[in-house]
């Protein structure tokens, strides 16, 4: 069955999944430029095996501007020793490649969203064939996906966990101590914008336990965000004894919070320059102003206000000044 | 008085007329679809009668650079706001000069590629953005008496809350500067040494003996919460301590301080720059205090995860007015800038 989907892929490497010990290499993706027909694009890729125990796929760089997890995840990469770990560990510290070297959440080889793209297809662009590759030969030899994203230039959080609300009520608990274990200050149950093709919904169809996060955000390194990823990351392959040693629980506790509906969500109402009125974190009300939108080329124009739609706590702001019709500026969560 | 005979820019404005004009400088900008097509840049003027006594003209500039959005946002609501009946004096206000590269969100002007913020004193017969600072330089700049042009650190850097300004030789003009600084009241006020800035606003309205201070009030290509507010009440102070409007400047400080605390950046070993492209990881956030040859940050290579990164730390004591934003950093970037206490000179 894995051979016959195997063969389909295009991506090759020298990676030997069942080998034991430690693997750094690369996956290879081909990629035909007018200057190199035979081209590939090179996605450092470390695999560590050894003992009995679960296999935990660690992805960071999904887009290519969330960096707390690439850096986090590379240190892994580069520091952990196979002696140290109970079952397999695949390390990818920035899947989208092209995009985490070009800063941007987009791909510039295709223009794609990477976490939009799943499944995948063999036949596509170069973020199909990646997530065909990911849900064909990984997620099939992988029990547990921790995917760390964080807010990239769009957004800003409060660093969390994310995870979606799954039917199998044993599997939710299951990856809800799993997210207690990582200790970012929230784990979010959310209902997303536009899931359906994401690598977590993916991994829920193939019944691999997913959580993903939100660490930081707004178009830089956040310090505390990259603590969290650091801190989440041990503390996760800890809980699920891939390594030894006991939780560090030195962060703050974590609160579990819900995204409820899209109320949650305040959205502009078309563009302009958003200014919010709180930081993240503030307890807001329902009708409470968010922010202003406003409109630079005509100073004399009035902003529009816009209120929030929900009483909660303010988990996620917008990353930029500019905004436009459509995009979310503020997102709520409530306390569970 | 105010035409520059050779500006290509039009602008309706009676620069002498007492009361509220809300106006815009119509820049030709040839298109494929719009021969003489013009960018509209909004510009306000409010004057107060000549019976309520002359008062000087200031000149308040915001989105010199598109992607600094606190002084586009105040300058914004002031024009909407100041009241000519209670003013002495004459208020120019452009809330987002580089109109274009505001609405791109881009520090850089999408018509020409170019930073206005480097194009000063400007060419009538430039690009949009040289024939934009011409037209600011020989027309209006002319009328000025004092200068607040509003920046934060756009999506390169954050930066602590502050005014800053240029050290200049004459002891007046340094004393009158400091004043205006500390009157309008942001946590810091930097000071700078010798920085080759000779196309900058700031330096054409120095080369006319303005008086001339700048800001960097937020960054990350964001709204900054508290640069907003900062924002306005320093526009307001600026002209409470110019006598324009009534009140005293108000300028206590969310740690307790009663004004602004006045730094330096004077030399090189003030800024850390990038060795490597890669991926930089900071240790601590604009407006901390940081020791000489502590850890700035480390520049990851997520190229080759077995890498070990490159550490860098910082060159001098004190507090960190820059703090670079976006991961992603090319060799040569400024990655960090400490100011320290200013000592006077």
């Amino acid at each position: 069955m894995a051979a016959k989907t195997q063969a389909k892929t295009r991506v090759f490497s020298d990676v030997d999944y069942e080998r034991k010990g430690k693997q750094a290499t690369v996956l290879r993706v081909p990629q035909s430029r007018n200057d190199s027909g035979w081209g590939v694009v090179q996605i450092p890729i470390t695999v560590l095996k050894n003992g009995k125990g679960p296999t935990v796929l660690l992805t960071g760089g999904v887009h290519g501007d969330e960096y707390e997890s690439q850096i986090a995840i590379s240190e892994l990469a580069r520091t952990l020793e196979p002696s140290s770990v109970q079952g397999r560990l695949i390390i990818i510290p920035a899947l989208h490649y092209p995009a985490a070297v070009n800063g941007t959440r987009l791909s510039p080889i295709d223009n794609k969203d990477l976490n939009r793209c799943f499944p995948g297809r063999p036949e596509g662009t170069f973020a199909d064939v990646l997530a065909h590759y990911v849900t064909e030969i990984l997620l099939p030899i992988t029990d547990v996906n921790l995917d760390l994203h964080s807010g990239g230039r769009a957004m800003e959080f409060v660093p969390s966990t994310t995870a979606h609300v799954l039917d199998d009520r044993a599997k939710m608990a299951e990856t809800e101590a799993l997210a207690l274990a990582f200790g970012a200050p929230y784990h979010v149950v959310i209902k997303e914008v536009d899931a359906g093709y994401t690598f977590m919904t993916t991994c829920e169809r193939r019944g691999v336990t997913a959580i993903s996060s939100e660490l930081g955000g707004g178009n830089r390194v956040s310090i505390p965000g990259l603590a969290s990823t650091r801190r989440g990351i041990m503390n996760a392959l800890k809980h699920l004894g891939v390594i030894r040693g006991k939780l560090d629980k030195s962060g703050p506790k974590t609160r579990v919070v819900t995204v409820p509906d899209y109320g949650c969500y305040a959205f502009a109402p078309q563009a302009g320059l958003f200014e919010a009125y709180h930081p993240l974190g503030a307890k807001v009300r329902k009708g409470e102003a968010a922010g202003a939108l406003h409109f630079i080329d005509d100073p004399h124009r009035k902003p529009i206000i816009i209120d929030y739609g929900y009483s909660g706590e303010l988990w996620c702001t917008r990353g930029q000044g500019q905004v436009s019709a459509g995009d979310p500026v503020a997102v709520l969560v409530a306390v569970r | 008085m105010a035409k520059a005979a050779n500006s290509r820019i039009m602008c309706d404005l009676d620069w002498n007329k007492p009361g509220r004009q809300v106006s815009v400088l119509r820049v030709p900008q040839s298109r494929d679809d719009a021969g003489w097509g013009t960018v509209e840049i909004p510009i306000m003027v409010t004057a107060g009668s000549e019976a309520r006594g002359k008062g000087p003209t200031v000149l308040f500039t915001g989105g010199v650079h598109g992607d600094e959005y606190e002084g586009q946002i105040a300058i914004s609501r002031l024009a909407r706001s100041l009241d000519p009946r209670r003013l002495k004096g004459r208020v120019i206000m452009i809330p987002a000069v580089d109109l274009p590269a505001a609405l791109a969100g881009r520090r850089l002007c999408p018509l020409d590629n170019r930073d206005l913020n480097r194009c000063f004193p400007g060419d009538p017969r430039g690009t949009f953005c040289q024939m934009l600072a011409h037209y600011i330089d020989s027309v209006i700049l002319p009328m000025v008496d004092v200068s607040v042009d509003v920046h934060s650190a756009g999506h390169s850097a954050d930066s602590a809350l502050s005014t800053n300004m240029h050290h200049r030789a004459d002891a007046t003009t340094m004393k009158r500067t400091l004043a205006l600084a500390a009157a309008f009241g942001a946590p810091y006020n930097v000071v700078f040494w010798g920085v080759d800035e000779g196309a900058t606003l700031t330096s054409s309205v120095e080369r006319r003996q303005i008086l001339s201070i700048g800001t960097e009030l937020g960054g990350y290509g964001r709204v900054s919460v508290d640069g907003v507010r900062v924002a306005e009440r320093g526009l307001a102070n600026v002209l409470k301590h110019l006598g324009m409007i009534a009140g005293k400047p108000e300028t206590a400080q969310a740690d307790g301080a009663a004004g602004t605390r006045h730094m330096m950046v004077r030399d090189n070993v003030a800024y850390t720059f990038c060795p490597a492209e890669g991926l930089f990881e900071p240790r601590h956030t604009a407006g901390t205090s940081v020791k000489k040859g502590a850890t700035a940050g480390l520049v990851h290579f997520v190229e080759d995860p077995s890498r070990e990164p490159i550490e860098l730390k910082y060159r001098q004591s004190g507090v960190l007015w820059m703090a670079m934003g976006p991961g992603r950093c090319r060799k040569g970037d400024t990655l960090a800038v400490v100011m320290r206490d200013y000592e006077g000179g």
